[in-house]
């Protein structure tokens, strides 16, 4: 049944382009009124949480550069995260299988959505967000990993520890001083 | 004639310098121990290497104890202008080792953003940004919103606290000691801390459907931005993440509190809020925020952007607050900010200008400026309209009766005239790159007053001139001018004092 549901997604999301306008996230985030109420296809990668409030999933859809290379991963940096929202139906969302959305360690799903662009929207106090009809995965969950810099560790446990002898030589210094007073008071 | 400082006065600052700075190797061992319980290795590095600078400029300095010499008001002023360049560069190591910043520059430019609680940022790819550097930024707002030196002082009770309180552009003291003061502060701080984060982290299970974990961290990282009137963000569309009106109006208590005085806070607890109502601060900056909310709405409907009550109000009211308590969380992207104009302009960055009360985490010119310069022209208004020989009263409620002497009514005007001065300046830099007048104003006046909001000059492709503009800006409009010029006087004085 799980399968069957992603595949009608799938399905509908292959047909989606044919019948809606393949918007980009930055033409939509910059000209969102333009295709306020229109049926637009917007691709990208699902980041942050998925938001679950009863019958929908709610989370943001990044269409930058770092969707196909996030910095820590070693891509290349080319400005700030730019996203939408995006809300699905929880049984599609489910029955699609995603295990994680993308942040530290985790390029999330990269998927295709298809939806009726809500500008503005008054009936949620001026939100903008798309609504999905339906939707393709494009590409499952990558994780990725930062290696230990064993440099920059040995570097800081050196400057602590030159820290610590300056702390120790200072407190030597100041005992051997208030001796040499207290000697001196005594002679 | 001009004194040259000697090696005395040296010892003396540096003495100083090095104890914040242990202070801040203590507060940097937390996002060590998160990255460690986290895994998230190469921040872990990258806090060790910070950390341990921290502790070794601390060491440092305070081998240098400078015997029976006592920290004169000089001393207090150049040791807080030069922490408060001191621990946004030193910060910015792991910032500038993580990968998510394009050079050393832009590193420290969202540290100096942090700690002044301005909340502008260049960081790249924020959405895979590690947790424990996450929660760095924001425990960045925390240490600066509360004072750095607030914290050095209620731990280390002891000589030059007065200086360095009035030195971090604070001047409400609660209790005769300042030390007492400082802890005050701090006990206030952490009982929003409790109270914040469990608000947030319960609205953010039950009304925005987080994981509680995660609604755990959100709330934490949220408070801190929230409360210290910062506004960075754990995600990259701000507030505009959590598309839920309960989210934030949970944070929007936390900003007033934040810009709330702590003397405010105080009177409070005291049960004393009536009085407090009285206070001719409590009073302006009721009148600015209502005067500002309107100027807001009215712009957002005639631009036409919102076509109904909830939008108009939501978005409105979440704004102007957001500016007045010189906070800069926003729910719409930057792009969409710029398209604010005429009305929703001048509401938004007036708001952001005046921004919250005196001696609170906020920025700005302060309410209580503003009801005083608004009293002297009032005052002189009266005196010209009266006959010669009437007297006009110059007195004024702010925790009790005050009276407005001349001296206070020039200082007053003079700060405010600077802070102008320094809004205006930003904005030549702007104007001078090619930024239309009302953008380079209103980012100006967003990196001045320490606010955050902005309509896109802000990001990693700025001129490098224009950043550091902004950076001297963030840091000047926090420490109110007295601090910083004090330090250029220091330097003036070693080079042609004699």
């Amino acid at each position: 049944m799980r399968r069957l549901v992603v595949l009608m997604a799938t399905v509908l999301g292959i047909a989606a382009p044919a019948l809606a306008g393949e918007v980009s996230v930055p033409v939509l985030i910059s000209d969102g009124a333009v295709f306020d109420d229109q049926t637009i296809t917007v691709e990208g990668e699902l980041v942050g949480d998925f938001q679950r409030r009863g019958a929908w999933v709610w989370v943001q859809l990044n269409g930058d550069s770092y969707a196909d290379s996030p910095a820590p991963a070693g891509g290349e940096l080319t400005g700030s995260n730019i996203g939408i929202a995006v809300r699905f139906a929880s049984d599609a969302f489910d029955a699609a299988g995603f295990e994680r959305p993308g942040g530290y360690g985790v390029r999330g799903p990269v998927v295709r959505v298809t939806g009726d662009w809500r500008y503005h929207d008054e009936e949620r106090g001026g939100e903008s967000y798309l609504p999905v009809d339906s939707f393709e995965v494009l590409e499952r969950e990558r994780r990725f990993e930062e290696e230990m810099p064993w440099a920059v560790l040995a570097i800081g446990l050196g400057v602590a520890a030159a820290g610590a002898l300056i702390l120790l030589g200072s407190r030597l210094s100041t005992r051997r001083r208030s001796a040499r007073a207290r000697e001196s008071d005594v002679s | 004639m001009l004194v040259r400082p000697d090696t005395r006065d040296g010892a003396i600052i540096g003495y100083f310098l090095g104890r914040i700075c242990m202070v801040v190797a203590a507060a940097a061992t937390l996002p060590l121990a998160w990255a460690a319980i986290a895994r998230e290795w190469a921040p872990f590095a990258s806090f060790v290497l910070m950390a341990g600078v921290f502790f070794m400029f601390g060491a440092a300095g305070t081998a240098l104890k400078p015997g029976e010499s006592r920290l004169d008001w000089s001393h207090g002023m150049v040791v807080v202008a030069l922490t408060w360049l001191i621990v946004p560069l030193i910060g910015s190591i792991p910032f500038a080792l993580s990968g998510h910043f394009s050079d050393p520059l832009d590193a420290m430019f969202d540290a100096m953003s942090g700690l002044t609680t301005t909340g502008l940022s260049v960081l790249q790819d924020l959405d895979h940004l590690a947790s424990s550097l996450n929660f760095w930024r924001h425990l960045l707002h925390f240490l600066g919103g509360q004072g750095i030196v607030i914290a050095a002082l209620s731990l280390f009770a002891g000589g030059g606290g007065l200086t360095l309180y009035y030195g971090e552009a604070r001047d409400d003291r609660i209790f005769p000691s300042v030390t007492s003061t400082a802890r005050f502060i701090w006990l206030v701080s952490l009982g929003h801390l409790v109270f914040g984060v469990a608000l947030l982290a319960i609205v953010g299970i039950v009304a925005v459907g987080l994981d509680p974990l995660r609604s755990l961290f959100h709330g934490l990282m949220i408070f801190f931005a929230g409360f210290d009137t910062g506004g960075f963000a754990p995600q990259s569309t701000s507030l505009g993440y959590y598309h839920s009106a309960w989210y934030e109006a949970a944070a929007g208590v936390l900003m007033i509190a934040g810009a709330m005085s702590f003397g405010l806070h105080f009177a409070l607890w005291r049960r004393r809020g009536t009085l407090a109502m009285k206070n001719l601060e409590t009073r302006t900056i009721l009148l600015t925020f209502f005067g500002t909310l309107v100027l807001g709405i009215v712009g957002l409907a005639t631009l036409g952007l919102y076509t109904g009550v909830p939008g108009l109000t939501r978005q409105g009211l979440f704004h102007v607050l957001s500016a007045h308590t010189g906070t800069g969380f926003s729910t719409v992207p930057s792009v969409e900010m710029a398209m604010w104009t005429g009305l929703a302009f001048g509401g938004v960055a007036i708001a952001m200008a005046l921004g919250g009360m005196a001696s609170s985490t906020a920025g700005g010119v302060k309410s209580l400026r503003i009801g005083l310069t608004l009293k002297v022209l009032r005052d002189q208004v009266r005196q010209v309209l009266l006959p010669e020989r009437a007297v006009v009263s110059r007195r004024y409620h702010q925790g009790g009766p005050r009276t407005l002497t001349p001296e206070l009514a020039q200082a007053v005007l003079v700060v405010s005239l600077l802070y102008v001065a320094l809004y205006l300046f930003g904005a030549g830099v702007g104007i001078a790159y090619g930024v239309p007048l009302q953008e380079a104003l209103f980012e100006s006046v967003s990196a001045g007053a320490n606010v955050g909001l902005s309509v896109g000059i802000t990001g990693p492709s700025m001129p490098m001139l224009l950043q550091i503009t902004y950076m001297a800006q963030m840091w000047l409009g926090r420490l109110e001018f007295v601090a910083v010029f004090a330090l250029f006087g220091f330097i003036i004085s070693l080079v042609r004092g004699k």
